[in-house]
């Protein structure tokens, strides 16, 4: 998971990094998140953001080796979860301290912008020959893929759930290959709403010509269109290939390498995407700056739309490629709280595999009774129920988790071992050793937080 | 052709619309029979009310100068009815200007070459 993250988060600080603060301001049509102007490129002005710009470009750059150092640097922490942990919070961080120079990069072009005289006037444009009339999403082609995704996902259930009499070649009696279907088929239904909404977005007006103005915002929606496309064909591949290669490959590796090759894909589509939107904006740079739709301060930190009187819910982002909502909607109010509460939601997971990480496992003996405790989880095993005891090397039980943890130092829940004998498992792997307990109605696979504790409760089992 | 909407001016958003697409028919930007956008694709682009663009395309088709209909939508009229005379909001309107006009010092002839410019050919 670390290395997925690694994966992620370099070339995305890399690629934030040029879009945020590129060295050639004066081509872009915005600087630090404010509008550019015909103003801004002469004189005195010129000269003042040239020096603002340098300055926080200086300091994004510092952050950005910073990130890929530091990122690197967690790769080697030994300790799973911690790896686990810091490669998840630093995302967080990265993020925030890679917007910080923008930010204030932001406020300070907003003030100077004052100090010019310039002020807002709130004006908003539109061409009449554009409006509505623009399209380029190829939407019969997204619909028969996401038809053709959804069909490969019943197919996974209907053979998980044995309704199809075949079985896959890993993963046995879990719904691992089904659930890596469904996150593929999950994207391409996040992707399927968003492609509509862009195709229908508003149309930017960047000079007095109705045909380049249609002729921009068509190539605009034409390569957005296209990366939604390839990026479904993308997730409807891989869940086929999900489908096929699991029956034949019995490797749990493959299931990581397919992932890693998936996230590649994905990167190959927005490096993609990016240079295709850079070109265009370089083809037509000679009329940015022309027509300015003053909306500054909609912007807070040059980052978050927050426009009240504006009813669209999508607007094209500042920072960084695609688009973004207008927080001050009531959609866009919702998502911005499913929002928040994931960024939560992935903080509390990780202080919940931090206290996993850190209490160790107990097996106590109370009342006739064998209780495994760790935090909130407990097992009681009766001890007249218990038919028979034995033990063994982990390394020879092939385990799959189907409904657990499974960590570094703990591995509890419902796994499925040796092709397929389902039992419970409260034990540390790091103990190396098991203590196979066969009651009535469950088998338990079990050890103590150490060897010696391990060994000692095996003896007096037995 | 390119409408402009100012959201701090006193004038209402719909008569900005309506004032501009007029602007538009009288220049020939927006030629006879032209379609025009529909009601709901022009209040999502702007980003405003679709009551407000209604009400502008009310008052033009009212006007005589576009016709609407379920099946085409909304389209300039292919021949405006020409009442060969001002209407006395537009006169009043127009002795404002002259006023003001006259009182910044501009003369008869450097005011006709403005309207002679904003006439056109």
């Amino acid at each position: 998971m670390a290395f997925t993250i690694y994966i992620c988060l370099v070339p995305v600080a890399i690629v934030m990094y040029f879009y945020m603060y590129p060295k050639n301001w004066k081509t872009k049509n915005r600087i630090l998140g404010v509008n550019n102007r015909k103003e801004f490129k002469e004189g005195n002005a010129a000269e003042f953001i040239d020096i603002l710009n340098a300055a926080h470009r200086k300091q994004a750059l510092v952050i950005t080796v910073g990130i890929v150092i530091v990122s690197t640097i967690i790769l080697f922490i030994p300790e799973m979860f911690v790896k686990m942990i810091a490669s998840t919070l630093f995302v967080y961080v990265a993020l925030i301290l890679l917007a910080i120079p923008y930010a204030l990069g932001n406020a300070e072009m907003k003030r100077y912008k004052k100090n010019l005289g310039i002020l807002s006037e709130n004006n908003i444009y539109a061409d009449l020959k554009t409006v509505g009339s623009i399209h380029a999403l190829n939407k019969p082609l997204l619909i028969v893929l996401n038809i053709i995704g959804l069909l490969i996902l019943a197919a996974a259930v209907l053979i998980d759930t044995g309704v199809i009499p075949v079985s896959f070649a890993i993963f046995k009696g879990t719904f691992m290959v089904s659930t890596l279907i469904l996150a593929f088929e999950f994207t391409n239904l996040i992707l399927f709403p968003i492609s509509f909404m862009v195709d229908n977005s508003r149309n930017e007006v960047i000079c007095e010509d109705s045909n380049v103005n249609a002729n921009y915002n068509r190539a605009k929606k034409k390569i957005f269109a296209d990366m939604m496309i390839l990026s479904t064909i993308i997730n409807t591949a891989f869940s086929l290939i999900c489908l096929l290669a699991f029956k034949f490959i019995s490797s749990e590796m493959s299931s990581v390498l397919l992932v890693i090759l998936y996230m590649f894909m994905l990167f190959g589509v927005i490096i993609l995407f990016c240079s295709k939107k850079k070109k265009l904006e370089e083809k037509y740079s000679e009329y940015q700056g022309n027509l300015v739709e003053d909306d500054d301060d909609n912007w807070i930190l040059g980052i978050f739309y927050y426009n009240p009187k504006d009813k669209k819910l999508n607007v094209e982002k500042r920072v960084g490629v695609g688009w973004t909502v207008n927080m001050a909607h009531p959609a866009g109010k919702i998502l911005t709280v499913i929002l928040a509460l994931t960024v939560v939601g992935s903080l509390l997971s990780m202080v919940w595999i931090g206290l996993m990480g850190f209490t160790p496992i107990r097996i106590i003996e109370k009342d006739d009774s064998l209780i495994c405790h760790q935090l909130w989880d407990e097992y009681t095993i009766k001890t007249n129920d218990i038919l028979s005891v034995s033990s063994g090397d982990l390394s020879t039980l092939h385990a799959v988790r189907v409904a657990g943890t499974g960590m570094d130092n703990v591995a509890k829940g419902n796994f499925n071992v040796n092709d397929g004998e389902k039992c419970k498992f409260f034990l540390n792997p790091k103990v190396g050793k098991y203590i196979r307990i066969e009651t009535s109605d469950q088998i338990y696979y079990i050890s103590a937080d150490t060897l010696e504790e391990t060994e000692a409760l095996l003896e007096h089992l037995q | 052709m390119i409408i402009k909407i100012n959201e701090y001016s006193d004038v209402p958003i719909y008569m900005q619309i309506r004032n501009q697409i007029v602007m538009g028919i009288s220049s020939g930007e927006l030629e006879a029979g032209e379609q025009l956008p529909t009601v709901r694709a022009l209040s999502s682009e702007i980003g405003i009310n679709t009551m407000t663009v209604s009400k502008a395309y009310q008052i033009l088709k009212s006007e005589g100068y576009i016709l609407t209909d379920r099946k085409n939508g909304a389209r300039v009229r292919t021949e405006i009815n020409q009442s060969k005379t001002l209407g006395s909001q537009n006169t009043e309107e127009l002795k404002r200007i002259v006023s003001e006009a006259r009182l910044s010092g501009i003369s008869k002839e450097e005011f006709e070459n403005i309207i002679n410019e904003m006439w056109g050919n």
